[in-house]
């Protein structure tokens, strides 16, 4: 008969068993106990079939054509923006400070990686552009026009309301920018009187919503601005904002 | 280190032609990684794009290393977990309840997966296994795929991890039993193969 705590002692060194990591003498012990302990002789066979189960997931091809086409890239990038390249290749002490940051004010070079125009779809990359890549504002009334156009929205005077943009992406998308831009009479709560925001962002294939809570701080009109930019491609919307007094 | 570069070899001197011959046939082996990093196909194609954009101006570096693989598998890593540190400072959310958002889309693991499996009637445990398996792969953390897939899958050892991902041997030893601990409990694996005939019974 095995004691529960014996069995627990064993079951916690089950990892280092399987990580080949133990002595020969701990080794020895789990196994004096594993040859009369039918539940832990199973737990260890189970561990071994779920790695062996990882080992066995498929993984699928990357598209057609994709080798060729990044080592290409590779080259014209970093023909285009030597400098990016080289600075990124012995990585990321800035660039990790930056993702830290999250919102912060804009300074200095935009960070905006290049990146391959092959792979949005479309040729022209005005059209490629706007096809892979949306941006939307989000919680305005629905008779505002589509993306890329002013569109309208009243707030009353100190009263925080929540907007959000929403950026539609064809793909996942690794270092978009992506700038707010503020103007007239609002701001956005929590960030006092800064003007102009930016975050570098990774984007998922779909849907991607940054709220933003706006407040209006005085009755001049507003107008908030979303930039998204990722290599080649912009996508941009304003938002003109009326504010009524409470 | 001596440099291996062979004066024979017409790719010297001409860098495009050397970063091809270095680079060309480790991306299967870099892409198989990135998949299982990240679990997405579009993910890991941008993780090996940009590993490429930023080796390729060290390309002659590359060419005096013995073995470029562990080389370019730790850039990449670096730049996996500075995406990763990335995307969990970012505001910006991804909207889940779209369609065609997150690990669930098309060419993710899960669906891949159910598109491969064999022919239900014979294959039906090892389709639910991989299947399950897939979704709790999907829902662990980018760097509990890592660890795990570094070690368990590729077979490293944690002294060579502990090179490559520049962290200590006990530091990565927690970090991949907590990564499995929470791999099993997403499996609700006690044992493995019981939660397998549960769910069959279930269905």
């Amino acid at each position: 008969m095995n004691s529960q705590a014996e069995c627990k002692a064993v079951r916690q060194r089950l990892d280092d068993l399987l990580d080949d990591s133990l002595s020969p003498t701990a080794v020895a012990s789990l196994h004096a106990h594993l040859g009369h302990c039918v539940d832990c002789t199973a737990a260890l066979a189970a561990a071994q079939r779920l790695c062996t189960a990882l080992r066995e997931m498929p993984v699928p091809d990357p598209r057609p054509g994709f080798a060729a086409t990044a080592l290409a890239d590779a080259v014209a990038r970093n023909r285009m923006s030597p400098v990016t390249a080289i600075g990124a290749a012995s990585i990321p002490a800035e660039s990790a400070s930056r993702a830290t940051t999250g919102l912060r004010p804009r300074s200095g070079p935009r960070p905006v990686a290049r990146r391959r125009p092959d792979l949005w779809i479309g040729g022209a990359l005005g059209a490629a552009a706007a096809a892979a890549l949306m941006v939307m504002l989000w919680g305005v009334p629905r008779e505002v026009p589509v993306p890329q156009a002013a569109a309208d929205l009243r707030l009353t005077l100190l009263e925080p309301r929540e907007i959000g943009v929403a950026i539609d992406s064809e793909q996942a998308l690794s270092g978009a920018l992506l700038t707010i831009t503020l103007q007239g009479g609002i701001d956005l709560v929590g960030f006092g009187a800064q003007r102009e925001l930016q975050w570098q962002t990774d984007l998922d294939a779909g849907t991607n919503v940054l709220p933003l809570p706006i407040i209006a701080h005085s009755l001049e009109q507003g107008r908030l601005t979303a930039l998204v930019e990722h290599g080649e491609m912009t996508q941009q919307v304003e938002l003109l904002i009326q504010v009524d007094a409470p | 280190m001596k440099p291996r570069r062979d004066p024979e070899n017409p790719t010297v001197g001409d860098p495009v032609r050397e970063f091809e011959r270095l680079l060309a046939p480790l991306i299967p082996v870099l892409f198989r990684h990135a998949f299982r990093w990240t679990a997405a196909r579009d993910q890991a194609e941008d993780l090996v794009q940009e590993l490429l954009v930023r080796v390729y101006p060290k390309v002659g570096e590359l060419a005096e290393l013995e073995r470029v693989e562990p080389w370019v598998l730790r850039v990449m890593y670096r730049i996996f977990v500075d995406q990763q540190r990335r995307s969990r400072n970012s505001p910006v959310r991804p909207m889940h309840e779209a369609p065609t958002t997150g690990v669930a889309s098309g060419e993710d693991y899960g669906d891949g997966l159910a598109d491969t499996a064999p022919q239900p009637a014979e294959a039906l445990e090892r389709e639910l296994t991989q299947e399950a398996l897939a979704d709790a792969w999907g829902m662990l953390n980018a760097d509990q795929r890592a660890v795990i897939a570094l070690h368990d899958v590729e077979g490293y050892r944690l002294e060579e991890l502990a090179t490559m991902l520049e962290a200590p041997v006990g530091t990565l030893k927690s970090r991949l039993h907590r990564a499995r601990a929470r791999l099993r409990e997403l499996l609700a694996t006690e044992p493995f193969g019981a939660v397998v005939r549960d769910q069959l019974e279930r269905r």
